[in-house]
């Protein structure tokens, strides 16, 4: 097995460190059939222009017992990281940008930090986001995650924006902060668990009671599936849901949606019909 | 039918406590196995559902399944984190265990509240076609309400019922087992050769990979291959039925008045032969002098099954 190690170069050409990179085509597929200068000549977007990945990144290559991706330094501006990634870890260590974990079939994606839009959504122009594999994130994720989500798990220890779980077609999200507006949008299927149901309280009464309309009346619900995950950080994010009443609601019912929002006691009320 | 002669000197004697132990096998077949996981909110309705999953369970001769309970699991040791009881289930062919276990699972899991059925051998690696569908077949039940989760790469069913969810992985690999393991106690009377079948089997009870299917892991009903009535494929072992002495050809002497059959059914050779060293030692110990007599085994001449276990060699 290989560890490829990418750390991100202080300075890029004399450039500052605040420009847009396509890191998209860093690939554990890709990398496994390549060479190190062959890797280092790859070819990424940088501010919509091309520039060799060892301009941005410098690499270093060992063998390892599994197999693994590991890229740190100042990603806040780095997109695109994890896309379609398959098998073995995929470590960012930081705050990385948008659209981690794009079209993700398989192997672990984990941040050490906070994360962008759009985490484990469909990669480029595809119709089906995230179909595998699990993403793990110690701190916040921007919106849209799980936009279009199919397969896998997303696990967000911190907060989460808008419009979480969008048109998710199946899958599993869990967060452990507060949740932005939207939450389940179009979803048809798929699971989100929110340890922190406070957000979900606020959206229902910002939406004068409407959100019935998407939400069905929330029911005690045992969720011993949870059980199944034996993750330390699903369980540390889950906590509370093994400490209060679970309460379950469909959604999203304006689409005739089969996907469910498990959240502890606190926001049965406030979505209620 | 045994060749192992009962009451003759054959030059090779050994005895536990006073039991002599007859220089004979014990044959046994090639089976298909394999072990499932019920769990339930507590131990009392795992043990319903357990009791009921493996009833009818005892022999393939018409049961087509060999069923027991393995052992009861903390809920550490389960998937779900709740009490659970590990059974293991044999049969003669692949498909005969598949059409038992679902059958099984969805009158006698399915429908018992609480519970949740899971594979008890690791499904990683196991080729497609030696998987046997559980959540697989059962999902139908929630009439496209269910729901499916793949964790750490296993799927799993979520199917609504009336209280809640019943829980169940897709499906559960089968492997090869081997069944027919046996030892026969010969005692004075009934009641010491019930004694002695119960110690053995309170020694083999907690054992791994290892079933005793007959009810408390005991049969007094041996029998022997054919029957003067064409239909049945088995009939009473004539050879060790005390009441059929100086009728038939019988294999018990003066002062041996009742058999009792322990069958066991196992992963490995070894978890076979272990158990029956184990439950023989038992039942030595423990009645050796208060009327078991002696220990030997059925088989059918070493023609009819690879696996034949050895009491001296097993007991040395």
């Amino acid at each position: 097995m290989t560890r490829w190690h990418f750390r991100r170069r202080a300075s890029e050409s004399g450039k500052p460190l605040t420009q847009s990179i396509d890191a998209s085509a860093i690939r554990r597929e890709w990398l496994c059939e390549k060479s190190e200068s062959e890797i280092n000549a790859l070819e990424i977007t940088v501010d919509g222009l091309a520039v060799s990945l060892g301009d941005v990144f410098e690499l270093s290559i060992a063998s390892s017992e599994d197999t693994q991706i590991v890229i740190e330094g100042e990603l806040d501006e780095v997109h695109g990281l994890g896309t379609l990634h398959d098998q073995g870890d995929f470590r960012i260590v930081g705050n990385a940008g948008h659209g981690i974990g794009s079209g993700m079939t398989g192997g672990t994606l984990s941040v050490d930090g906070d994360a962008g839009d759009y985490v484990g959504g469909p990669y480029g122009a595809h119709k089906v986001g995230m179909a595998g594999g699990v993403i793990k994130i110690t701190g916040h994720v921007g919106s849209y995650a799980g936009h279009r989500m199919r397969r896998g798990v997303i696990l967000v220890h911190g907060n989460a924006g808008q419009m979480l779980a969008a048109s998710a077609v199946a899958g599993t999200i869990c967060v452990g902060g507060h949740v932005g507006q939207y939450v389940a949008v179009g979803m048809k299927r798929g699971t989100i668990v929110l340890a922190n149901s406070s957000g979900l309280v606020n959206q229902a009464d910002e939406m004068g009671g409407t959100s019935s309309n998407r939400f069905s009346p929330p029911m005690r619900f045992d969720p011993a599936f949870l059980n199944l995950y034996r993750d330390p950080m699903f369980d540390e994010i889950t906590l509370s849901l093994r400490q209060l009443p679970v309460f379950r609601t469909r959604a999203d019912r304006t689409v005739g949606g089969l996907g469910e929002v498990i959240f502890p006691a606190g926001a049965e009320l406030a979505i209620d019909v | 039918m045994s060749d192992g002669k009962l009451g003759e000197n054959n030059g090779d004697l050994l005895q536990i406590n006073g039991v002599r132990i007859e220089a004979t096998f014990a044959e046994a077949f090639d089976m298909k196995a394999t072990r499932i996981i019920i769990t339930a909110m507590d131990e009392i309705w795992a043990e319903h559902a357990a009791s009921a999953m493996s009833g009818f369970g005892t022999s393939v001769i018409d049961c087509k399944l060999e069923i027991d309970v393995e052992r009861r699991l903390f809920p550490i040791e389960t998937p779900d984190g709740r009490p659970g009881i590990a059974l293991l289930a044999f049969a003669m062919s692949g498909s005969e265990l598949e059409k038992q276990i679902v059958r099984r699972a969805g009158q006698c899991v399915l429908t018992c509240p609480t519970t949740a059925l899971f594979a008890g051998l690791p499904v990683e690696g196991v080729p497609r076609d030696k998987r046997m569908p559980l959540g697989k077949s059962l999902r139908f039940f929630g009439d496209g309400n269910q729901i499916s989760k793949v964790i750490d790469g296993t799927r799993y069913w979520r199917i609504p019922v009336m209280d809640g969810e019943f829980i169940c992985q897709h499906e559960a690999p089968r492997t090869a087992g081997i069944g027919g393991g046996n030892f026969l106690l010969v005692a004075r009377d009934i009641m010491a050769a019930s004694r002695a079948a119960r110690a053995a089997i309170g020694a083999i009870d907690s054992m791994p990979d290892v079933i005793t299917p007959f009810p408390g892991g005991v049969t007094r009903s041996g029998s022997k291959v054919g029957s003067k009535y064409k239909s049945l494929i088995a009939s009473t072992n004539n050879e060790y039925c005390p009441t059929l002495r100086g009728i038939t050809n019988s294999q018990l002497g003066e002062g041996e008045n009742a058999v009792l059959e322990i069958v066991l059914d196992g992963l490995t050779f070894e978890s076979i032969a272990d158990a029956m060293r184990r439950g023989i030692t038992a039942a030595c110990e423990s009645c050796g002098e208060h009327g078991l007599v002696a220990v030997t085994a059925g088989n059918y001449g070493g023609k009819l099954g690879r696996h034949h276990f050895h009491l001296h060699e097993i007991l040395s």
